[in-house]
This record gives structure tokens, C-alpha cells and sequence, in this order.
């Protein structure tokens, strides 16, 4: 008998104790539901919040890029301008120094031009000069070599017959 | 009897250019102031063992060793008449006085300075030295120098005057006016590039 109500209340004992673990069970699925649930809006909170970050990372870098574009494209027409600028008063430039260069060219040649001419000119004066000194000291050494002993003699008499008449004179 | 100063003239009147005034002025000043030439003519003249012909010969032979024909023409003229009285030194020095005056009297003699291309001969010069001492008035010694240069003429400087009448002369005033004449030209219608 004893012993069936040992058995009895151990088995009510332990119908009790399943009937507490499932109800436990059942507690433990709500609160663990109820964390799940709190955590995936949490999660989907988190989502939408890094989503709508994440979007605004994105639009600001679009826009940084945007601008870097801008910038670029900008900075590129720049120095466009500039190297065609450039380009432009390199050829103007050129011409200038090409007019200037052709131009103090001609100016040389016709300086060099005019100092030949004024060289030869100078060149043929002397010539001449030299070629009047040559006829004279041709003639002097024909007179010296033509001049016979007579001959030096009248022209010293007819010197000192200038020298008595100007002395006579003065 | 001729004085000194007349004898210095005559002397004076052989002498035709500077050279030989020069040579006689510097032996007649040596032989004043030489006292054996003094003594040794005065013995000659008062040896009375000479004859006159001896004591000129003796003379002349001493006046030939100072070797200026000149002189010696000019002392063997005035001993032709045996007048000796020029060499002797006794109370009065002729000799001496005769220098002084012939001295003085080169103070008179006018210098023509005359430079020809040719040699000219001592007669020729002779005659040149007359005829211009005729013509100025005043006793006229020749300069003469030889100066191939001038080529022909003479070159002639009378006092501080000179005239050139030297070829070469004629030619450098005929080359200068030539030069001119080109300049001239060239100043008045350019240069004429096609000589």
C-alpha cells in the first residue's frame, strides 16, 4: 500500500514537475519570442537606420563626387583655356620674335651692305691715292735716272736765280 | 804796304764756301797762338844769309805743311812781291793782327746753306759764292751739301729764309694738288666709283 502511494505521489510529483517545465517551457518561448521580436525590430531599426546612413553617405559622396566632377571638368576646361591661351601667346609670340628676327635681319644685311660699300669706296679712294703716290715716285725715278749732269746743273741755276730775284723782292 | 785788315779782306775774298772758311779761320788760330811758328818765320825773315826768293820759298814751304791750297794761294800772292812784314813778330805782332782782322772780317761773310743732289765742282761753287755775294752786297760762304733725295734742284737756306727749289719739292706740291683735286671733285659731284 505504502508503496503505492509512493508510487502515487511520485507520480503526481512528477506530473506536477512536467506540467511546471512546460509551463516554465512556455514561459521561457514567450520572453524568448518576445526578445526575438524586440530584437528584429531592433535589427530592422538598426537596418533602416543604417539603410537611411548609409543613403545619406552615398548621397553626400555622389555629391562630393558630383562636385569633384564639377571641379575637375571645370579645372580641366580651365587649363584648357589656359594651354590654348597659352598655345595662342606662344604662336603670337613666335610671330613676333620671327618679325622682329626677319626684320633685324634686313637691317643687318643693310647695314653690312652699306659698311661694304662704304669699305670699297674707302678701298677705292686709297687705291687711287696710292696709285697717284706710285705714278709720282715712277716719274721721280724716270727724272732721276733722265737727269744728266747739264741738266742738274741748269735746274740749280735756275733756282738760284729764283732765290737772287725773290731775295731782291723781299 | 797793304794793312792787315786789307789783307783780311783779300783773304776773306778767296774763301767761297763755309768748309774752307772754317779749315783757314781754325789753322790761321793755331798758328797765332803757335810760338815756334812765330820765332822760327821771324828768323827766316831776319836771316840776312836768305835771299828774298829763299826766305818766300822757306815761308811758303812752312804755310804748304798746314795743307789748305787756299791759304797757301793766298800767301804765295802776297809774298810774290817779297813783303814780308806780315810774318814778323818783333815789337808788333802783324801775324796776330792780321788773324784778329781776318776774324773779325768772318763776322761779315754771309752763310748760304745750299743742298743739291749732285756733287758740284769748286769752281762751279767759286762762281755761285761771286755771283750771289755780287747780288746780295756782302761776302757769301757756301754751305754745301749733297743730299740724293731731292732728286734734282737745289735746296737753298739764306738766313733764316728757305726755298725750295728741289724736284722733289715740285713733286710732292704736283701729288698734293693732285690729291686735292680728286677731293675736290669728290666733294662736288661724289665719288667716282668707276676710276
Amino acid at each position: 500500500m505504502n508503496l503505492w502511494i509512493i508510487y502515487g505521489i511520485t507520480i503526481i510529483y512528477i506530473v506536477v514537475l512536467v506540467l511546471y517545465f512546460i509551463r516554465r517551457s512556455k514561459s521561457h518561448e514567450k520572453e524568448l519570442d518576445k526578445f526575438l521580436s524586440s530584437a528584429k525590430r531592433q535589427v530592422e531599426r538598426h537596418k533602416a537606420s543604417a539603410s537611411q546612413q548609409a543613403n545619406e553617405k552615398v548621397t553626400k559622396a555622389v555629391e562630393v563626387i558630383k562636385r569633384v566632377q564639377k571641379a575637375a571638368e571645370e579645372f580641366e576646361t580651365k587649363a584648357q583655356g589656359e594651354y590654348e591661351q597659352i598655345i595662342q601667346d606662344a604662336k603670337d609670340e613666335r610671330r613676333e620674335i620671327i618679325a622682329s628676327a626677319k626684320g633685324e635681319i634686313e637691317k643687318l644685311f643693310k647695314q653690312a651692305e652699306e659698311e661694304l660699300e662704304e669699305y670699297r669706296l674707302t678701298r677705292q679712294k686709297e687705291i687711287e691715292k696710292n696709285l697717284i703716290k706710285l705714278v709720282i715716285a715712277v716719274s721721280e725715278k724716270v727724272v732721276e735716272m733722265k737727269l744728266d749732269p747739264i741738266s742738274h746743273k741748269e735746274l740749280i741755276v735756275k733756282a738760284l736765280k729764283e732765290v737772287k730775284t725773290k731775295k731782291e723782292q723781299g | 804796304m797793304k794793312g792787315s785788315i786789307q789783307l783780311a779782306k783779300e783773304l776773306i775774298e778767296k774763301i767761297y764756301t763755309t768748309d774752307t772758311l772754317k779749315r783757314i779761320s781754325d789753322a790761321l788760330e793755331k798758328l797765332s797762338q803757335n810760338k815756334g811758328f812765330k820765332d822760327h818765320t821771324n828768323d827766316i825773315i831776319n836771316d840776312d844769309s836768305l835771299t828774298d826768293s829763299q826766305k818766300k820759298n822757306q815761308l811758303l814751304y812752312i804755310i804748304k805743311s798746314v795743307d789748305i791750297p787756299t791759304l797757301y794761294e793766298f800767301f804765295s800772292d802776297q809774298l810774290a812781291d817779297y813783303s814780308f812784314w806780315i810774318f814778323s813778330s818783333g815789337q808788333i805782332d802783324y801775324f796776330d793782327k792780321f788773324v784778329q782782322a781776318f776774324q773779325k772780317a768772318t763776322k761779315d761773310v754771309g752763310v748760304i746753306y745750299l743742298t743739291t743732289a749732285v756733287e758740284i765742282s769748286a769752281a762751279d761753287l767759286k762762281a755761285i759764292s761771286k755771283n750771289l755775294g755780287k747780288s746780295f752786297g756782302y761776302q757769301v760762304a757756301i754751305n754745301h751739301d749733297v743730299n740724293t733725295g731731292i732728286l734734282g734742284g737745289a735746296q737753298i737756306r739764306i738766313e733764316n729764309l728757305i726755298f725750295d727749289y728741289s724736284l722733289r719739292s715740285k713733286f710732292r706740291h704736283f701729288q698734293k694738288e693732285w690729291l686735292k683735286s680728286i677731293s675736290d671733285t669728290e666733294k662736288s659731284i661724289g665719288f667716282h666709283a668707276d676710276l
